[in-house]
């Protein structure tokens, strides 16, 4: 894809996430014709572009969970102007840290093997496989976040105003209606 | 009684109090509002959330147990105490284990909604993921001890409302937690019944109702329309087991 | 003393307990009491069972308390523990000198053998056991053993191994002694307990309290209230019923001093509640003492004995001890209220102040150890010889618990306005680069302010006094100081609850390096909040603390980085950091 020099670059990932958080950013309908004048998509789920450089935003949805979690965030950081947590499980962890309360052997005892149903399973190994990280983070416990936009997944009006504060260069000011954690 | 009149200006507004009120009370009473979730009208002054913090001259004062003098200059909202009441909030957050979207009181919760009214977004401090116990031995309530955020207003309800004693707090610091006084330590072998004030005035959901959730669909909440400065703390029928609030 | 604890049937528990009961409690146990009667369960059966509390609950005479809340109440206190008792019970005091004297070894090898014999031995970590001028310490059976070192404690696995009965374990392992680097008048007062008194009956309790106000005695355990205010506020105070209360609960890490006048000058502090009980018309005294110094019982119930069979206290105004049963927060006067009246520790909302509302709802006057031990020395030297010593503002003296890196850690009695100076040069202080005055709800001051005088308008004191050397590192202070404060913290307030323990943790990363400028800002705000909206003094000073040490430490590592640029001067900069 053509670089568009005059548009700000976004980027987007979804670390220990649903895509939820990636479906409501699309509930912006046709808006996005509007996006379009401004933003152009670097590393996204969207681009299927897998790699990262020299990107104005990057989103990051869900919190951190595995290694790769850790590798991918520590690329959006470091080649991301400005970095926006998205939604319940970047910005606390949200449902995958309801394991936080149990050691991780324990999670995966009862997952892949002492499960119902289970009979003869074994837990899966292997290099290629990212190892779990003892408790599930916030994204911003490991690097800084510039904004965030609470919510389960946030509103589609919560990305518009995020994407609008950005391109006009102030702090977004999500209205009370779309304020939300759930 | 002499027939002076005592007023305090908050916020520059007069506000009448009777002798021995609290600026927590004389507010209430004149309609305003002053963030709390560990005070209750109908219950003893406790002053363990912290929220209620106002400002008189240079000192920082908890607005529920400072009794309102006359002439005194309280001051509300102010950008300080917002930013405190903001730390205190993410503290809160912090120290327990608030999932907001797996909660069935999410929507109509005083604790999201005073984030929701201060713009909070994420909690700065290190979120603790501490591990708590839950209760589903009883057959109406049920009590989730992530989200209790310790204020007490089961444990005074029961006894100053209810006329039992079912609830208190063993620990101390942060392993504070709620404690159930039945011989086993469970809900299911106290005498509380779900018409029990101590069932229905938890600010956020750690004792909710085991069925009737999930009843109002989302954006049509109490707090999601509402801002909790404006209609005051309250726990919607619909989420109190269908019984009618009691009053604030 | 008593050790090993045995593990007994249900039956002969039972039967035990029921003993305990009739021995102490002949008259039957009421809800005030609860909190002795667990602390005598707890010392004498290593526990407090299930079989313990149900007993409880039948004897109770006055009100019917439920397991849940009984429960309640033990676990509040770090003594007093609901799971079964290992033979011996150790905990190791943990205040930073203990650290500094070696105390991680000890534990390292304590921890090691009880891993093997949990039935056996079972270790866990106290606050400050007030031996800090003789630490590491440890208590062992709730009984104090100082100046741990590898052979000492190999001495006592010996004898926890081969399980010998408490007292025949040698008494030397318990001697407690502190070393009086400085005498001044509270320490030399021989008071005649007949003469004194008959001195308060001649004048009369109005007089005395001039004469009081006149020596504008404040208050010794830190706030330093003036006392004859408070006195007079109680005896102000309506109805027949008051009490006077002797806080014995040092508990702020460093503070030994009130120790030392329960071991030498018992018998001024009982005459000084005596007085006080004369002024303001009380009918009971009660010393609280805290558990750390179970040891001093049989010297302080032998001397109340003597008084009483002296006709010095009488049924006209009787004195008991009330045990702590471990928890700083209950120094604070509400709190230790609450404690007394068999309550979880938790600070009162205030106003209304003890003087008119105390224990059971009484007018009580809640004063320290030192304070009474002055009373004595101004009822009998009077006044104007009580203001020839110390300023205008702080007169008299003040005693100091010195522990830390000098050669003569002790008790120093200063006059009010000496510097810090002048007591480091008393004890031996070289090297000094800081001190924490006051305990860690203190100060901490670098060599800048050691001009300073120590006195209530300048760098006030309740009498811990810490010294520390160049090898010291503010981020190890820090740890402990927030350890300590998370440890005691009562989990009553917001901030407080959470944010000392925030604090722990951020202290943790900090001492590992692990800490950004982001970090930092987030310990500065947590302190904030804690100095802003805590409930009591225990969550305010302890933003306090934090904030000091966090400034000291940036100082330090500005200093550092300009070190990096090689920037001229730069040692002169280290050295008013005041760390190498």
């Amino acid at each position: 894809m053509a670089r568009e020099e005059h548009k700000l670059r976004l980027a987007t990932c979804s670390l220990a996430g649903c895509f939820g958080c990636h479906m409501s950013f699309l509930d912006i309908d046709e808006w996005l014709f509007e996006l379009d004048k401004f933003f152009t998509f670097d590393r996204s789920p969207f681009t299927d572009i897998k790699t990262l450089e020299n990107a104005d935003v990057g989103l990051i949805e869900g919190g951190l969970c595995n290694q790769e979690n850790i590798e991918v965030l520590l690329d959006f950081r470091k080649n991301c102007k400005l970095l926006v947590s998205v939604g319940a499980c970047a910005i606390n962890g949200g449902v995958p840290a309801l394991r936080n309360g149990f050691p991780v052997e324990d999670c995966l005892l009862e997952v892949y093997q002492n499960g119902v149903g289970l009979q003869g399973t074994v837990i899966p190994s292997g290099k290629e496989l990212p190892s779990l990280l003892p408790k599930v983070l916030p994204v911003h416990e490991l690097v800084k976040v510039d904004y965030f936009l609470p919510g389960c997944p946030p509103p589609a009006e919560a990305f518009i105003e995020l994407l609008c504060a950005i391109r006009d260069n102030r702090a977004p000011e999500i209205a009370y209606e779309h304020r939300r954690f759930d | 009684m002499s027939g002076m009149k005592s007023a305090f200006s908050f916020d520059g507004i007069q506000i009448a109090f009777t002798s021995g009120q609290s600026i927590m009370q004389a507010v209430l009473d004149g309609g305003g509002y002053i963030p709390h979730l560990c005070y209750h009208p109908q219950l003893s002054v406790h002053g363990s959330c912290r929220l209620c913090m106002v400002k008189v001259g240079d000192r920082y004062l908890s607005a529920c147990t400072t009794e309102a003098q006359n002439g005194m200059q309280v001051e509300n909202q102010i950008s300080e105490l917002r930013e405190l009441r903001l730390k205190l909030l993410e503290m809160l957050f912090a120290e327990g284990n608030h999932f907001c979207p797996s909660c069935e009181l999410s929507g109509n919760c005083q604790l999201q909604a005073l984030a929701y009214e201060l713009g909070m977004t994420h909690s700065r401090f290190p979120l603790q993921y501490p591990t708590r116990k839950r209760d589903g031995s009883h057959a109406t309530v049920f009590l989730d001890r992530d989200r209790c955020i310790n204020c007490e207003i089961c444990v005074r309800a029961s006894r100053e409302l209810d006329g039992k004693n079912v609830f208190s707090l063993s620990g101390r610091g942060s392993d504070t937690a709620l404690q159930i006084n039945s011989e086993d330590g469970r809900l299911g072998s106290t005498d509380l019944i779900a018409t029990d004030s101590s069932a229905r005035l938890c600010p956020v959901g750690a004792l909710v109702f085991k069925q009737g959730n999930y009843a109002e669909r989302p954006n049509e909440r109490l707090y999601d329309t509402h801002i909790i400065s404006e209609t005051g703390n309250r726990r919607p029928a619909v989420v109190s087991g269908g019984y009618p609030e009691l009053g604030e | 003393m008593i050790g090993p604890y045995q593990q007994l049937e249900a039956s002969t528990q039972r039967t035990a307990i029921e003993q305990l009961f009739a021995e102490y409690w002949p008259a039957g146990i009421y809800r005030r009491d609860l909190l002795q009667v667990l602390v005598a369960v707890q010392q004498h059966f290593g526990w407090i069972s299930s079989i313990a509390m149900r007993s409880i609950q039948t004897a109770l005479r006055d009100s019917a308390i439920s397991l849940g809340e009984l429960q309640g109440i033990v676990s509040f206190y770090h003594f007093l523990q609901l799971s079964p008792a290992a033979s011996w019970q150790i905990h190791l005091s943990s205040n930073i000198t203990d650290l500094m004297a070696g105390q991680r070894g000890h534990w390292k090898t304590l921890t090691d053998y009880a891993a093997h014999w949990p039935e056996r031995l079972q270790v866990r970590i106290s606050s400050c056991t007030g031996l800090c001028d003789q630490g590491p310490a440890m208590l062992l059976n709730g009984y104090p053993i100082a100046r741990l070192n590898p052979e000492r404690v190999q001495q006592i696995l010996q004898n926890v191994e081969a399980n010998h009965p408490l007292q025949d374990w040698p008494s030397e392992l318990f001697a407690v002694t502190t070393k009086i680097v400085k005498e001044g008048p509270v320490l030399q007062h021989q008071a005649n307990p007949d003469a004194v008194l008959t001195q308060i009956n001649s004048c009369g309790a109005e007089r005395f309290l001039q004469e009081l106000e006149l020596s504008g005695l404040q208050g010794r355990g830190g706030a330093g209230f003036n006392t004859a205010d408070k006195w007079r506020n109680c005896r102000a105070a309506d109805g027949p019923e008051k009490y006077v209360v002797c806080n014995a609960d040092e508990g702020e890490p460093g503070t030994f001093k009130d120790r030392v006048l329960l071991q030498h000058k018992l018998d001024n502090m009982i005459l000084g509640m005596r007085i006080c009980a004369e002024v303001v018309g009380a009918q009971r005294g009660f010393i609280y003492l805290r558990k750390e110094y179970l040891f001093l019982l049989p010297h302080i119930q032998s001397a109340l004995q003597r008084f009483r069979q002296q006709g010095l206290i009488s049924l006209g105004f009787n004195v008991d001890v009330h045990l702590g049963a471990g928890a700083y927060v209950c120094g604070e006067e509400t709190a230790l209220l609450e404690s007394m009246e068999g309550k979880r520790g938790i600070p009162r909302i205030r106003p209304p102040f003890p003087t008119t509302y105390g224990y059971l709802g009484k007018p009580t006057v809640v004063n320290n150890v030192e304070t009474f031990c002055n009373v004595t020395l101004i009822a009998d030297h009077g006044a104007a010889s009580f203001r020839q010593l110390g300023t205008d503002q702080s007169p008299g003296s003040k005693l100091h618990s010195v522990s830390g890196d000098c050669q003569h850690p002790g008790i120093v009695e200063l006059p009010y306005g000496a510097s810090i100076e002048e007591l480091l040069q008393l004890v031996g202080a070289v090297d000094c680069q800081h001190v924490q005055v006051g305990g860690p709800s203190g100060r901490l001051l670098s060599r800048d302010a050691f001009s300073q005088p120590l006195d209530t308008a300048h760098v006030n004191s309740g009498g811990s006094f810490m010294v520390f050397d160049r090898s010291r590192k503010i981020p190890n202070l820090l740890a402990n100081f927030m350890h300590f404060f998370a440890r005691e913290s009562c989990g009553f307030c917001t901030p407080c609850r959470a944010g000392t323990q925030l604090l722990a943790d951020a202290s943790r990363r900090l001492q590992s390096n692990a800490t950004d400028d982001a970090e930092l800002e987030n310990i500065r705000e947590i302190c904030d909040t804690l100095k802003r909206a805590s409930h009591c003094g225990l969550g305010k000073t302890a933003g306090d603390c934090g904030e000091q040490a966090i400034e000291k430490y940036s100082l330090h590592m500005a200093a550092k980085s300009l070190a990096a640029s090689d920037v001229q001067g730069i040692a002169q900069q280290e050295d008013s950091a005041g760390l190498a």
